[in-house]
């Protein structure tokens, strides 16, 4: 049995359709990368995930459980942390009160405040500063800590790289192999191809709403890829 | 002297006006929620300690009546103030505006449109002799220690307690609250138990001071109110401050002529809100 199970997930904004029967699976300790181009659903995919968006049809099951009827706080405590895209750092709360709100949940387990400061000297070295006052990797850094302040079993992240100086996009990903030490899976969503295929097990390619490659990172073809995640299957 | 006495004296109102308005503040700074009924709850409460101090004594009735309306709070908050934060600003503003008029019309349907006073005995004529021409009544000292010490509690509470954090995160962002796990509608309904708690100290501690009737929670808001803005939206500290600065400003008008009180009161609210609108203290940037 895996970590989490998706299971023909549909998703709609409204009137508007965004997930289209979306399957997937996670086991402990691993890194998916779910990669795509705008508006392929990848966010979405995500929100459904960690509860902040409804399914219309499909299921999650999480440790076997099914995480139906469970709203977005609630699967904190189950042991799913989003990342959510924009960081979404509480601005007027310090960095060090940011990691203590994250830890709000009271889930036991390896990351505490300064288990944090090693996997993020900078942030230790902003500790008294406010949200509103951190620079863009700040807060990305912030975020993920504050995620793992809550020492979930499935970590979720989207859009690490966006937006952030490349050197702080390689302290974000030199990051996770920490993460997925202490058991905990990691659920990636990502912009950048090369750089979801180097830091993932698997990836999951999505296009409009649909699943349209999936492999282990190192298996699949660049060419493959290239074609699906731009629809192209068939032709070049 | 004399005016060092006005000063004195009002200084000490202040207290009163920060008691009626610490939990306004509150309400408005995590839910957004402007609480239209907050100073009808302060009546209610005094009510209540005059109804119970009836049967029993004043301070078991304090100590009764007041995590009652704690409890009043966090049920009216999670069972119609919270259904109603979905559907725009005016739905709740409305609903407080309903609290209001239910309040004064239950109030006078119990207890008829007659004054009361919360009856404290000797100690509300009590008073210190500091010098020859000023005194500091005991009631008056009473209400500033405790509007001092309940701004320092909720000071305290916000900033070091794990709840207390959870409510300024979701005051900051309740999308990113429920992402961490916390349950906003569970935190509202906590910040509204302690602002009708601070409001139920205030109320008691205003019907000791001077009489009322169901229809003066309007007035307790106003003074509220006009604290709240003085001081600066969403600054506990800057809620003391308005209210001293207003307190003083009714005692130094009540000086000059004692009908001016109430008025000069609102005159330093209208020169605050053209020199000064983002009040004396007020809540900074991201902050």
């Amino acid at each position: 049995m895996s970590l989490l199970e998706v299971n023909n997930i549909e998703a709609r904004y409204g009137d508007l359709k965004a997930l289209f029967g979306i399957s997937l699976a996670i086991n402990p300790g691993e890194v998916h990368s779910v990669i795509g181009a705008n508006g392929a659903g990848k966010s979405t995919l995500l929100k459904v995930i960690a509860g902040t968006l409804p399914a219309t049809a499909g299921s999650l099951t999480f440790h076997g459980q099914d995480l139906a009827h469970l709203s977005a706080y609630k699967r904190v405590r189950a042991g799913i942390s989003l990342v959510p895209e924009g960081r979404r750092i509480f601005s007027s709360l310090t960095v060090e009160e940011n990691l203590k709100v994250g830890s709000y949940s009271r889930r036991k387990g390896h990351w505490n405040l300064n288990n944090i400061r090693d996997l993020y000297p900078l942030l230790a070295e902003r500790w008294d500063r406010i949200g509103f006052h951190c620079s863009g990797g700040e807060l990305q850094m912030l975020a993920i800590a504050r995620a793992l302040m809550a020492n979930p079993d499935l970590l979720l992240i989207d859009e690490a790289s966006l937006g952030l100086a490349p050197v702080v996009v390689a302290q974000v990903y030199a990051s996770l192999p920490h993460i997925t030490s202490q058991g905990t899976a990691v659920l990636l969503v990502e912009q950048d191809m090369q750089q979801a295929l180097r830091a993932s097990t698997h990836t999951s390619v999505l296009l409009e709403g649909k699943v349209v490659l999936e492999g282990s990172s190192s298996a699949l073809n660049k060419d493959e890829i290239k074609r699906a995640y731009f629809g192209m299957e068939g032709r070049a | 002297m004399i005016w060092t006495n006005a000063i004195i004296q009002g200084l000490l109102t202040g207290g009163l006006y920060a008691l009626l308005a610490c939990g306004l503040s509150l309400i408005f700074g995590v839910m957004r929620i402007v609480n239209l009924s907050h100073g009808d709850f302060s009546i209610l409460a005094a009510y209540g300690v005059v109804a119970l101090a009836m049967h029993t004594n004043l301070i078991l009735a304090i100590v009764l009546v007041l995590p009652v309306m704690a409890f009043l709070g966090y049920f009216l908050q999670r069972g119609i103030l919270n259904r109603s934060l979905s559907k725009g600003a005016l739905a709740p503003l409305l609903i407080t505006f309903a609290f209001s008029i239910i309040i004064q019309n239950l109030l006078l349907q119990i207890f008829s449109s007659d004054n009361r006073s919360v009856q404290s005995g000797r100690f509300a004529s009590m008073s210190f002799k500091i010098t020859k021409n000023l005194q500091i009544g005991a009631l008056p000292l009473l209400t500033f220690i405790v509007g001092v010490l309940l701004t320092l509690g909720l000071h305290y509470f916000l900033t070091y307690s794990r709840v207390g954090r959870a409510l300024r995160a979701s005051s900051d962002d309740p999308g990113a609250a429920d992402l961490v796990g916390i349950n906003n509608k569970h935190i509202y309904g906590i910040a509204t138990a302690i602002g009708l708690f601070a409001a139920g100290i205030g109320g008691v501690l205003f019907g000791m001071r001077t009489q009322f009737a169901p229809s003066f929670g309007p007035i307790a808001l106003i003074f509220a109110f006009e604290s709240v803005i003085i001081g600066g939206l969403g600054s506990l500290w800057g809620t003391l401050i308005g209210g001293i600065v207003l307190g003083i400003g009714q005692s130094i008008g009540a000086q000059i002529q004692p009908s001016y009180g109430v008025l000069a009161g609102h005159l330093v609210f209208i020169a605050i809100l053209i020199f000064r609108p983002q009040g004396l203290m007020p809540k900074q940037k991201g902050k």
